[in-house]
């Protein structure tokens, strides 16, 4: 069918959409016929039951197996087409990618009618006023849009110069270690001459500073040679057990396997177009038959073998990389550093050519590409990328935020002219004096716990805030404290917290640097070390207070079982239930950060209290109006909910 | 002067970097890295002090033989094994005292740091983690003892919870599982997150204005 609308093709300027299913009987033919005639006149000899012949034969007999797979799969395939002419992309569009750090443009055109029979698109660009157009990006087919940056050219040039870096520091260590590599080389028989195949590597390989090189070379060597004995007695064990009766079942499946293939000569050679279940039939036996075989002793025997035969070219091709050792000089490795910085700094030089700047104006093409075909668009206008000084997206943060510290700014000021703030009663906070007063009376210490976070938390902060009201107290009271640490910087803060308490109170000689102290960043270390402290020291008052993740019932129930009173607070809202369950008092989420303004009653911080209080509020109403909007449809209400 | 430098050095890169926030422009990008850089290397160095206080606190409790003295020197001892181990085992080319290990010729000391933290810290650590399935039992005991109408309703709650996900797909209880989890529970975890969140918005901005003084050591 293709050679009689050939004469058609021929006369068409444009693009033919291809005929129906139709094949070329020719070449395949000539192929499939010669494999198949290798693989009978093959066939003949394996009748012999001889085991070496069978695996010697299997191993061509699947190489025929992938051909005849190979074939198949060609005439599974569509036709060829022949295209003379493809058209180009068009109207490319340009736009600075807005709210970045510059030096991003982002690109966007009509796809080529021709898509579906491109290799793909490449994109070209230059800087206006100039003519000299640079690959940027090679883009696949069905690509209308792009992003061109500097991401990947500052990773190359990154990478160019670490390698130069690495060259350099590498070639005086390597120079020093050459004479010892030659050493341990000369203990191997050498090789005649230089196998320049392997130099490269080999210089690669020692530049990279490697300088036990012959000795890994060596145990490579062993390991490959311990897999090569044990492939060698699995065969001898397996040649032991394959029977004549095994051997003939092979040769069943092997004569099974060629008459398929006959099957398929006689269809090529009725020079008729076979359907494409029929072909997907004789795939489906071939593959059937093949895991047959595959399952038969004598196959895997042939396996083996071939794993055998890979395990010894793997064991001569080391033994010639520690005899080629012998041939390396000084000067190679000084000549391949050489080259290899040259090349990366044309690498470097090359990508920071096409680096694109801020405030230079770029002119794009985007050319369609199939074969030798090229189509390219027109030339786009000119567009130059800037960056922000402002990022318009967060204007709702900014909004926000300047609301919400006019708030706060607003109930300071009310706080200090004397204005009588309301502060709804926190039981957990109320209980701190009952706390300390206990373990006074008791005369145990009492534990604080700041939290297992670093101190870029700000619940770690809100908690600091409270240690330095409850260490006062304890200084006050002439009670211990113990604060154990897992941050080495939130240790420092808090040991400073504790010491000036005492300072504050009055008894800056009773401060024990011993009472705060790091224990180990290690999560569950901690905890161990913690409970091993509720447990011998028994303090009669637990504060757990700050950032907690699957640490924070282990610890309050250690805690509870000591008989110790408990007050934990956290906004880690997966650990309050644990909290709730385990300790007396528990501090919710926000009461946590109030806590210093609800212990001090200080007018500003109080006013704190009072702004986010009104915040809180706001957003709630808020959040209940943009539903409502947002459930009517309104645009602008879904926009203000979903906008970061 | 002593409270005074932090509180200004506080207000000054506070405000910077809230106006960082909304510049995506290079420089400002390049300052917040290296505000970041410089915070990875002041934890590097107050390491130095955590461990001095390591230290010190375990040596106190051996020298004055206080309760559990005897974990101390076992402390102390993990620390400098570990530390010798580590230091010399995780340095490139280092090969001192080689040993082979399925094959590989690697350092011993390389291969007693990876021993003692895969055999060691890790399955000393799953312990302490799994612990945490006998403590959940006992504080879940405690919770659901009926002794109040918000106690009942935590009960029930939580039954419902237990069975919906026992007898998935056996009893027809799936739907109201999961609807107590995504509307109420989450409503009241979305209620707890806004609250802590202003809060923390609100700490911060007293801690950038010198308002909250309590990290330094005191109000005054």
């Amino acid at each position: 069918m293709f050679f009689l609308l050939l004469p058609f093709l021929l006369t068409q300027a444009e693009v033919v959409s291809p005929p129906e299913r139709s094949y070329d009987p020719g070449m395949d033919v000539a192929v499939l016929a010669g494999e198949v005639d290798t693989l009978q006149a093959m066939l003949t000899q394996v009748t012999g039951n001889q085991v070496e012949d069978l695996e010697a034969h299997m191993s061509s007999m699947f190489t025929r197996v992938y051909t005849i797979d190979s074939i198949l799969k060609v005439l599974m395939e569509p036709e060829e087409l022949i295209v003379e002419e493809i058209q180009p992309p068009a109207n490319v569009k340009v736009e600075d990618v807005r709210n970045d750090v510059g030096n991003q443009l982002v690109l966007r055109w009509n796809l080529s009618p021709d898509d579906s029979l491109l290799d793909g698109y490449v994109l070209y660009r230059a800087v206006e006023g100039k003519q000299e157009f640079k690959q940027i990006q090679v883009l696949p087919p069905g690509a209308d849009s792009t992003n061109d940056n500097n991401d990947l050219l500052a990773r190359m040039i990154e990478y160019g110069r670490d390698e130069i870096a690495s060259l350099r520091r590498n070639l005086p260590r390597a120079k020093r270690a050459l004479p010892k590599l030659k050493q341990d080389a000369a203990k191997f028989p050498q090789a005649d001459s230089l196998v320049p195949g392997i130099k490269n590597n080999l210089v690669a390989i020692i530049l990279g500073y490697r300088r036990n090189t012959v000795r890994q070379f060596e145990l490579d060597m062993e390991t490959a040679k311990r897999n090569a004995e044990r492939v060698q007695i699995k065969i001898d064990s397996l040649r032991g057990e394959i029977t004549a009766e095994q051997t003939e079942v092979f040769t069943e499946h092997v004569n099974a396997l060629a008459s398929g293939m006959v099957d398929l000569q006689s269809m090529v050679q009725e020079d008729l177009p076979p359907g494409a279940a029929e072909l997907e039939a004789l795939a489906e036996e071939t593959s059937k038959l093949r895991a047959k075989i595959q399952g038969t002793t004598v196959y895997r025997v042939q396996k083996l073998e071939a794993d055998l035969a890979n395990l010894e070219a793997e064991i001569a091709s080391l033994e010639s990389m520690i005899a080629n050792i012998a041939f390396i000089e000084e000067a190679d490795l000084e000549e391949y550093a050489k080259s290899r910085t040259e090349r990366m700094q044309g690498l470097i030089e090359d990508s920071e050519g096409k680096l694109l700047k801020n405030r230079l104006s770029y002119r794009y093409k985007v050319v369609a590409v199939r074969g030798d075909l090229q189509a390219p668009s027109e030339l786009s206008a000119a567009a130059s990328p800037s960056a922000q000084l402002f990022h318009t997206q967060r204007i709702n943060v900014l909004v926000a935020m300047i609301f919400f510290f006019s708030l706060v700014t607003f109930f300071i000021s009310q706080a200090k002219r004397g204005k009588n703030l309301f502060l709804r009663k926190i039981a957990g906070l109320e209980a701190i004096d009952e706390a300390v007063g206990r373990a006074t009376e008791m005369g145990r210490p009492i534990l604080f716990v700041p939290g297992l976070s670093t101190i870029g938390d700000i619940a770690t902060i809100a908690a600091l805030n409270i240690l330095q009201g409850i260490a006062k107290k304890a200084a006050q009271y002439d009670t211990p404290i113990i604060v154990p640490n897992r941050d080495p910087i939130v240790y420092t803060v808090a040991r400073e917290i504790v010491k000036e308490a005492y300072s504050d109170a009055g008894r800056p000689d009773a401060f024990n640097p011993d009472s705060v102290f790091f224990i180990t960043t290690s999560q569950f270390a901690y905890v161990a070390a913690v409970n091993g402290i509720m447990l011998r020291e028994k303090p009669a008052a637990n504060f757990f207070l700050g950032m907690f993740w699957a640490e924070s019932l282990l610890l309050a129930e250690t805690g509870n079982i000591s008989g110790a009173i408990q007050i934990a607070g956290t906004d880690a809202s997966a650990q309050l239930p644990f909290f709730i369950t385990a300790c007396d008092y528990t501090i919710i989420g926000e009461e946590l950060y109030a806590a210093s303004a609800y212990l001090s009653r200080e007018p500003n911080l109080v006013g704190t209290i009072k702004g986010q209080d009104w915040g809180k509020a706001t957003i709630a109403g808020l959040l209940i109006v943009l539903t409502v909007l947002a459930m009517f449809g309104i645009e602008f209400a879904v926009k203000l909910l979903t906008t970061v | 002067m002593k409270r005074r430098i932090p509180l200004t050095l506080t207000l000054v890169l506070g405000i910077v970097m809230m106006i960082q926030f909304f510049i995506p422009h290079q420089f400002s990008q390049d300052f917040k890295n290296t505000a970041l850089e410089w915070l990875r290397v002041i934890g590097g160095f107050a390491f130095i002090i955590g461990l001095a206080s390591f230290i010190t606190h375990h040596y106190t409790k051996i020298k004055h033989k206080k309760e559990g003295w005897a974990y101390s020197p076992i402390a102390l001892g993990a620390l400098v094994v570990m530390a010798v181990v580590g230091l010399i085992g995780r340095s490139p080319n280092m090969n001192w005292i080689p040993v082979t290990v399925q094959g590989q010729q690697i350092s011993v000391f390389t291969y007693l740091f990876s021993n003692f933290f895969t055999h060691m810290m890790i399955p000393l650590g799953a312990t302490m983690f799994s612990v945490l399935a006998f403590y959940i039992a006992s504080a879940a005991y405690r919770s659901f003892r009926a002794k109040s109408l918000v106690s009942i309703l935590l009960l029930v709650a939580a039954f419902v919870i237990m069975l919906a996900i026992i007898f998935y797909n056996v009893l027809p209880l799936g739907d109201l599982g999961e609807w107590l989890l995504s509307v109420p529970n989450m409503a009241a975890k979305r209620g707890i997150l806004l609250g802590a969140s202003l809060g923390g918005i609100a700490t911060s901005l007293k801690i950038i204005l010198g308002i909250e003084r309590g990290y330094l050591g005191g109000t005054k």
